[in-house]
Order: structure tokens, then sequence, then C-alpha cells
């Protein structure tokens, strides 16, 4: 029987693990990335039903592609490489969809009128998020949300560094005009 | 009545406030992502695709069979000798 393991072993344990085939090791990357990936799926897809499909297909993916994996590499950026590819290679295949994921619920659910502006405030930088660019979107996600950095990040969606932090200053600025225009719309309602 | 101040508010005066610096729109933009909470996966869909996933893991870790291994030598000779045989069946018709 393999021994036990620690339960959040660093990438050099996991992938020795999985280069040697123990299952033990493939459980504990995902127990310790399945949460992220998904989430990141979902602000990718902004669709909840792609989202669960891609999850299936990069853990599939990344199942078969473990075994080879070489010893130093990033695991967690290699994973978000192969969910960010799936989501790309969706896109490519069934059209750019133009539909907008239903609001952020905020429906008066909660009683404390702060808390319940809070929510609507966090609508709006999560609907915010939601029309920018998939380019944009991804730089943000990956870099602000999930803190790859610029060199790891490039590397992941296939270009310099340079013109990644130049990608994510655009998304950055872009968000910040969503969200402006948002500010003036209300202000005229 | 004017709307409480929340957390939120404070990073879209923030991000009013620090507009015309790069570093400001950085600091700003990226407090107010981090504060959006992560959408989790359902419970099903994770069982679901740990086993699926786990299944093929073990498939792809296996070491592969001796008759697999002579299978894909066998190949590679004929391909290899399907080469050969073009390469002199061309110096023939050019010499």
């Amino acid at each position: 029987m393999a021994p036990e393991r620690s339960p959040l072993p660093d990438d050099r344990a996991l992938i020795a693990g999985l280069v040697r085939g123990h299952a033990s090791a493939f459980d504990a990357l995902y127990e310790r990335e399945h949460q992220a990936v998904f989430a990141f799926l979902r602000r990718m897809t902004r669709d909840r039903a792609e989202a669960e499909d891609a999850y299936q297909d990069t853990w599939v993916s990344a199942a078969e592609a473990a075994p080879r994996l070489v010893t130093g590499s990033h695991l967690r950026a290699w994973l978000f490489q192969i969910a960010r590819n799936h989501v790309r290679m969706r896109r490519r295949s069934a059209f750019e969809r133009t539909r907008v994921d239903e609001e952020p619920d905020a429906s008066p659910s909660v009683g404390d009128e702060a808390r319940l502006v809070a929510r609507i405030e966090l609508g709006r930088v999560e609907a915010a998020l939601a029309v920018l660019d998939l380019d944009l979107r991804e730089a943000l996600l990956l870099s602000v949300i999930e803190g790859f950095d610029a060199r790891d990040a490039a590397a992941m969606v296939g270009t310099t560094e340079v013109a990644f932090r130049k990608r994510l200053s655009r998304a950055r600025q872009a968000i910040l005009s969503v969200l402006d225009d948002a500010d003036a719309e209300e202000g005229r309602t | 009545m004017s709307s409480p101040l929340t957390p939120v508010r404070v990073h879209s005066t923030e991000m009013a406030a620090h507009a015309h610096t790069d570093d400001g729109i950085a600091r700003a933009v990226d407090s107010a992502l981090r504060e959006l909470a992560p959408e989790a996966p359902s419970p099903e869909l994770v069982r679901a695709t740990r086993l699926r996933a786990t299944s093929a893991f073990r498939r792809a870790a296996q070491p592969r069979s001796r008759g697999e291994i002579v299978a894909q030598a066998a190949l590679v000779v004929c391909g290899i000798l399907h080469l050969v045989g073009s390469i002199e069946r061309l110096v023939m018709l050019f010499s």
C-alpha cells in the first residue's frame, strides 16, 4: 500500500508520484486544485453547463498526460493551461457564444442593507468581468485571481511576458471603463 | 438616502481617485476582483469527474504490455523496410 501522504504535497512530490503512476498523487492533485479549476472555467466560459463540460475534459486530459510530466514542471500552470486550452477548443468548434449568463443574483434575500448593497456591487464587478473579451478576461483571471506571475501566465497563453503585461493593463482599463459606463447609466436612471 | 460605504463601494471610489495612474488602477481593479467569491462545482460533478479522471490516470500510467511493445516495434520495422524499398526503386529509376 502507498504510504500516507500529507494533504497538500508540494509540486515536486506530486510530480514524482504522478510519474510513477500513483493514483494517490492524482487524487491529491485533484483535491488541491479542483475548486480553483472550476471557478476559473466558470468565469472563462460565463456558462455553467459549458464550464462543467470543460471541467470534466480538463481533468481527463490532465489524468492522461500526468504520467508524462517532467520534474520541475509548474503543476498549477500546467493544469490551468489544459483548462484554458479546453475553453479555447470549445470556442473554436462552436462559434463564439454571445449569450451572457444570467445576471448575478441580487435578490433581496439578506435583511441587512449594507450586505445587500455589497452583493449588488460585487455583482457589478462580476458582470463587468463577464463582458470583457475572452483574452482580457483570461489575463485578469490568471494573473489577479489565480495569482500566476506574468512569466508563467504568458507561457500559458502562448505570448511574451511584455505582451501579457500589456494585455493585463488593457484588461484593467477595460473593466474600469465598463464599471464607469454602468455608473453613468445608473446616474441617468 | 446615501448608500452605506461597503468594501466594494470603497474600491469604486478608489478606482475613481486613482484612475489617472496605472498603479492606482491596477490596485483598485485587482482588489475588487479578489473580493469576488468563486463558484463551486456541485458535489455530483466533483465525484463523477474524480472517478472518470482517476480511471483515465490508471490507464495512462499502466506500463505497456510486451505484446503492445512488440507490435509497435514491428510497425516501425515495416515502415523502415517500406522506405528502403521506395528509395531503391527511385535509385533504379534514375540510374
